[in-house]
C-alpha cells in the first residue's frame, strides 16, 4: 500500500469513526418510569432501561442515565424484550416447498426471502423482532432456515451476526405425496439415509484432514450443512405433530445425536415427561383456535403447553406465519394461559426460550446488559387482549410506532395497506 | 360447605342436568348482558323453569332451598351467523366434507340440512365457547350454493336440532366461484357469476307464473321461488366493494333483503350499505388477509360499521385448513379490543342475528318466555384468560365450557 493510499484510508477511517462517535451519542436512549419485564429476572416497577450503540447499556431502578441520552418517560408502559418467533414463513411464503425433490439440505430459504414482504411490518406491529424463517414441511428435508432481525433492506442486513440458521425436517402427513415418500417409514428412511451419507462425508473429511494421502470427499453443499448438524453447530427443526411421529424424531435423535427443536409438537403433551428428561430437546409449540383441519391436529389441546410446562419441557410458542398471523403470536400465549400455562411460562415461551432454540440467547430474548436493544413496548399487560404494541425497537432503533397512522395500519389493516383505509382515520 | 351439603348440591345438580326440562333453577350473575331493552344488569338473577326463562331481574328472591349457579358474567347463548361446522368435518378428508357439491355450480335444490352431522366434533368445540345456535351454510363456492339451516348446537338429529330447516339461499360472488369452476363449467368471470345467479332467479320468476298443476316439479325452482316470495332469505358472499355492489344490484332487481356475507370491504362503502339497508354477516375479525379479495381486511371493520349504524352479525366463516373453525367469542373479542362497543358486540351475536334469521321469539336475549340458552363466564368474556364456565341450551347444561 503506498503512502497516499494509506493516508486516504486513514482519513476515511477517521471519518467513519467520527460519524460513529456522533451516532453513539445520538443513539443513547433511556426509558424511565417503565414497568420492565426483563424475563430472566424479576419485573421492575418504575424502572429505567438505557440503550446505547444498539445494545442494552443499563437496566434497573435508580440507575444513572448517561449525559446526552434521549430520555423517554414510559410511565404506564410495559417494556419486554422483542418477541422471538421460532417458526415463521415471513417473506418466503410461496417459495418454501421445493416440489422437484424431497431431500434438500443444500437449499437455503435465504434465497427465497423477500425483505419487502409487507407482512414483516405486520410482525413488527405484533412486537416480534426476531424470526426463524423456515422452508415448508412439504419435504423430508426442507432446507436451511435463517435467523433474522425484522429490520433491514436486504436479507444479509437482517441476518443475526454469527448465526448460520437451522435445518428444517418434517415427518407425518405433509412430506408424504405421490412420489416417495408416501409412507411414514419411507420418510424416516430418507431422513436416516441423509444422516448416514453425512456421517460418511464427515469421516472422509476428517480422514483427509489428518493425512494428505487421503483425498477429501467430492464437495457437496447438502452434506456440508448436514455435517454442521452432526457437529452441533446447526440446530435441527423437525416439524412433527402426532405422538408416534415425535417418537420417530426422538429415535433419529438418539441415533445421530443432533440438537433438536420439535416444531409444532401438537401431541407433545402426551410425551411431556419423556421430553423433559432429554437434553438438547426443545418444543416449539403451536396453539390454534380449533383442533382438526388435518388428522394430525385432531388432538390439539389448549392445555398442551401447560402440561409441557408442568413436566419441565423447554417450551416456546410460534406463529408459523401465515397459519397464525404474526401479530397474533402474543395472543397464542394468552390462550395458552387460558389453558393453564403460567404467566412466567407464557412470557419465556415468547422470548428467552425461543432464543435458546435458535442458539442466540447471548444476544436476544431478555432485557440484560450487553444484549441487543430489541424491545416491545405495550400500553398495558402484554398478555391482555386489550393491550397494544405501542413501539417496537430493534438494535436500539425504533422500527414501529403505533402513533404513526401509517404504522398503525400494520396492526389493524390487511395485506394491502390501503390509502382508502388511511382516509378513514378520524373521518368517521 | 359441608360435605353433606356438597353431596346434596351435587345430587340436585345432577338431577337438574338429567331432567332439566322439569326443573327450576336460579342463575346469579354479577354482570348480566340481557340483549334486551334492559341492557346490562348488575347483580341480577335469572330463573330458569322447564327449559325457558321464567324471570329476569335484580329484585328476585332466591328461595333458600333453590339450586343456584353463580357466575361473574352471563350472556345469552351466542349465535354464529355463518359457519360450516357440522358439514365440513375436522378430519378434512373426503369422508367428512359435505359442504360443497364440487361438480355443480348451480345448487339451489341442495339443503344443508341433509349434510349436517350432529356428532361432528367441531360442534362441541363451538358449544364449549358459548355458541348455542349456528347458521350452517354450504361452502361459499358455487354461484348458487344451496339452502342454509339454523340449528341449536345440541341434540341427536339434524331435524331435532333445527330451528329452521330452510333459512336462506346462499349466493356466492367474487373469487371463489371462479377458482372452483373457472376451468370446467364456469363461471370464470365475475360477470358470468352474476349472470348465472340472475338467470336462475328469472327462471324461477317464470316458473312461478306457470300453472301449478301442469308445471313439472322442480326442486331448484321451488327453492328459488321461496327466495322471491321472501319465505327464505338470500345471502350473498362478497368481499370486495364491487362484489358487494353487485350483490346489492341483484337484491334490488329481485326485491330481496340484502344480506352480505363476509363484506370484507363493507367498512369502505358505508354510505352505500346504509342506503341499501343492507345487513353484514361479518367476516371473522381475524380472517387471514392475503393479496386478492381479502387484502383490505381490517380488525376495525365492525367499529366502523357500528359508527355508521349499519346492522351486522358475527360469524366464524369458512375455514379450509387449520384451524378448521374459528371461535366466535374470540373473533368478537378482537373486534372489541379494536374499538367495537362491548354491548354492541354481544348484541351482534345474540339479538341482532336472532331477528335477522326470524327466531327472536325464542332466542337471542334473556327475557321471560325465551329458551334458556345461556353462557356463563368467570370474568370478562373477551379476555384471553377468562373462561366459559357453563353453557345451557333449553335449560340443559350442555357444556362445562373452557
Amino acid at each position: 500500500m503506498n503512502t497516499r493510499k494509506k493516508l486516504l484510508l486513514g482519513v476515511v477511517s477517521l471519518m467513519a469513526s467520527m460519524s460513529l462517535v456522533h451516532a453513539n451519542e445520538a443513539n443513547t436512549t433511556a426509558f424511565t418510569n417503565a414497568h420492565l419485564l426483563p424475563i430472566t429476572s424479576a419485573p421492575i416497577e418504575g424502572g429505567t432501561i438505557v440503550l446505547k450503540d444498539g445494545k442494552i447499556h443499563a437496566i434497573g431502578k435508580d440507575i444513572a442515565i448517561p449525559s446526552g441520552a434521549t430520555i423517554i418517560d414510559a410511565t404506564g408502559k410495559v417494556i419486554m424484550p422483542g418477541i422471538v418467533d421460532t417458526h415463521s414463513h415471513l417473506g418466503a411464503a410461496g417459495d418454501i416447498n421445493e416440489r422437484s425433490k424431497k431431500v434438500n439440505p443444500e437449499m437455503r430459504v435465504l434465497d427465497s426471502f423477500n425483505p419487502a414482504d409487507p407482512r414483516i411490518k405486520v410482525a413488527l406491529a405484533g412486537g416480534i423482532t426476531v424470526a426463524n424463517v423456515m422452508p415448508g414441511s412439504g419435504n423430508v428435508i426442507g432446507g436451511q432456515t435463517i435467523y433474522i432481525k425484522l429490520a433491514g433492506n436486504t436479507v444479509e442486513e437482517m441476518l443475526i451476526p454469527g448465526s448460520i440458521g437451522g435445518m428444517k425436517f418434517a415427518n407425518g402427513t405433509n412430506p408424504k405425496g405421490d412420489k416417495a415418500p408416501n409412507t411414514r417409514m419411507a420418510t424416516a428412511a430418507m431422513a436416516r439415509e441423509a444422516f448416514y451419507n453425512a456421517k460418511a462425508y464427515q469421516e472422509k473429511k476428517k480422514a483427509a484432514a489428518k493425512s494428505r494421502k487421503v483425498a477429501p470427499p467430492e464437495f457437496d453443499l447438502g452434506n456440508e450443512a448436514m455435517v454442521e448438524i452432526l457437529e452441533g453447530k446447526r440446530i435441527l427443526h423437525f416439524h412433527s405433530h402426532r405422538m408416534d411421529d415425535i417418537v420417530t424424531v426422538l429415535r433419529l435423535q438418539k441415533e445421530f445425536g443432533f440438537r433438536l427443536v420439535i416444531q409444532h409438537g401438537t401431541e407433545s403433551y402426551k410425551l411431556a415427561d419423556m421430553l423433559a428428561g432429554l437434553d438438547d430437546v426443545y418444543v416449539s409449540h403451536i396453539l390454534i383456535d380449533s383442533h382438526g383441519g388435518k388428522h394430525e391436529t385432531m388432538e390439539l389441546r389448549i392445555d398442551g403447553a401447560a402440561t409441557l410446562e408442568k413436566a419441565g419441557v423447554k417450551l416456546a410458542l410460534h406463529s408459523d406465519d401465515g397459519v397464525i398471523d404474526s401479530r397474533f403470536l402474543i395472543r397464542t400465549a394468552g390462550l395458552a394461559m387460558r389453558g393453564g400455562l403460567s404467566r412466567e411460562g407464557a412470557l419465556t415461551a415468547l422470548t428467552i426460550n425461543g432464543a435458546h432454540m435458535l442458539d442466540i440467547a447471548d444476544r436476544v430474548g431478555s432485557l440484560e446488559v450487553g444484549k441487543d436493544a430489541d424491545l416491545a413496548i405495550f400500553d398495558g399487560d402484554p398478555l391482555s387482549v386489550y393491550s397494544n404494541v405501542l413501539e417496537t425497537w430493534i438494535n436500539g432503533e425504533q422500527v414501529y410506532n403505533r402513533s404513526n397512522p401509517k404504522h398503525k395500519l400494520f396492526a389493524t389493516g390487511g395485506y394491502r395497506i390501503s390509502d382508502r383505509y388511511l382516509a378513514l382515520e378520524g373521518g368517521e | 360447605m359441608t360435605i353433606f351439603k356438597a353431596i346434596i348440591t351435587t345430587l340436585i345438580f345432577a338431577a337438574s342436568v338429567s331432567f332439566a326440562s322439569a326443573q327450576t333453577f336460579y342463575i346469579k350473575a354479577n354482570t348480566l348482558y340481557t340483549s334486551s331493552n334492559d341492557g346490562v344488569l348488575n347483580n341480577a338473577v335469572i330463573v330458569v323453569k322447564d327449559g325457558k326463562i321464567d324471570k329476569v331481574g335484580t329484585n328476585i328472591e332466591v328461595p333458600s332451598n333453590a339450586t343456584v349457579i353463580e357466575a361473574k358474567v352471563v350472556t345469552p347463548g351466542l349465535i354464529d351467523s355463518h359457519t360450516v361446522v357440522g358439514v365440513s368435518g375436522a378430519y378434512n378428508v373426503d369422508a367428512d366434507q359435505d359442504a360443497f357439491e364440487k361438480v355443480d355450480n348451480m345448487g339451489a335444490e341442495y339443503r344443508i340440512l341433509d349434510s349436517f352431522n350432529p356428532n361432528e366434533t367441531l360442534i362441541a368445540h363451538a358449544r364449549k365457547f358459548g355458541v348455542t345456535t349456528i347458521h350452517v351454510t354450504p361452502q361459499p363456492a358455487a354461484p348458487v350454493g344451496g339452502v342454509t339451516a339454523l340449528f341449536k348446537t345440541y341434540g341427536q338429529t339434524a331435524d331435532q336440532m333445527a330451528l329452521r330447516t330452510e333459512t336462506a339461499m346462499m349466493f356466492n360472488l367474487g373469487e371463489a366461484p371462479k377458482y372452483f369452476f373457472g376451468d370446467n363449467t364456469g363461471p370464470s368471470t365475475r360477470m358470468a357469476t352474476a349472470s348465472l345467479i340472475r338467470e336462475s332467479l328469472y327462471k324461477a320468476k317464470a316458473w312461478i307464473q306457470e300453472d301449478k298443476d301442469k308445471r313439472k316439479p322442480d326442486l331448484a325452482m321451488e327453492a328459488l321461488a321461496k327466495v322471491l316470495s321472501g319465505d327464505i332469505d338470500a345471502m350473498f358472499t362478497a368481499h370486495r366493494d364491487y362484489d358487494i355492489a353487485t350483490a346489492l344490484r341483484i337484491a334490488k332487481e329481485f326485491d330481496l333483503k340484502p344480506i352480505i356475507n363476509y363484506g370484507t370491504e363493507g367498512y369502505l362503502m358505508r354510505d352505500t350499505l346504509k342506503a341499501a339497508e343492507a345487513t353484514i354477516i361479518t367476516a371473522p375479525t381475524m380472517q387471514r388477509s392475503s393479496p386478492g379479495q381479502k387484502e383490505n381486511a381490517s380488525l376495525e371493520a365492525t367499529r366502523f360499521l357500528q359508527a355508521a349504524n349499519i346492522p351486522f352479525v358475527f360469524s366464524s366463516g369458512y375455514e379450509g385448513y387449520v384451524p378448521k373453525t374459528r371461535v366466535l367469542l374470540w373473533e368478537m373479542a378482537i373486534a372489541v379490543a379494536n374499538g367495537l362497543d362491548r354491548e354492541a358486540a354481544i348484541n351482534a351475536a345474540t339479538i341482532v342475528p336472532a331477528k335477522l334469521w326470524g327466531v327472536s321469539k325464542n332466542i337471542g336475549s334473556i327475557e321471560k318466555g325465551k329458551d334458556a340458552d345461556l353462557v356463563l363466564y368467570d370474568g370478562d368474556p373477551f379476555e384471553y384468560i377468562s373462561k366459559v364456565t357453563g353453557v345451557y341450551i333449553n335449560g340443559e347444561r350442555v357444556s362445562e365450557g373452557g
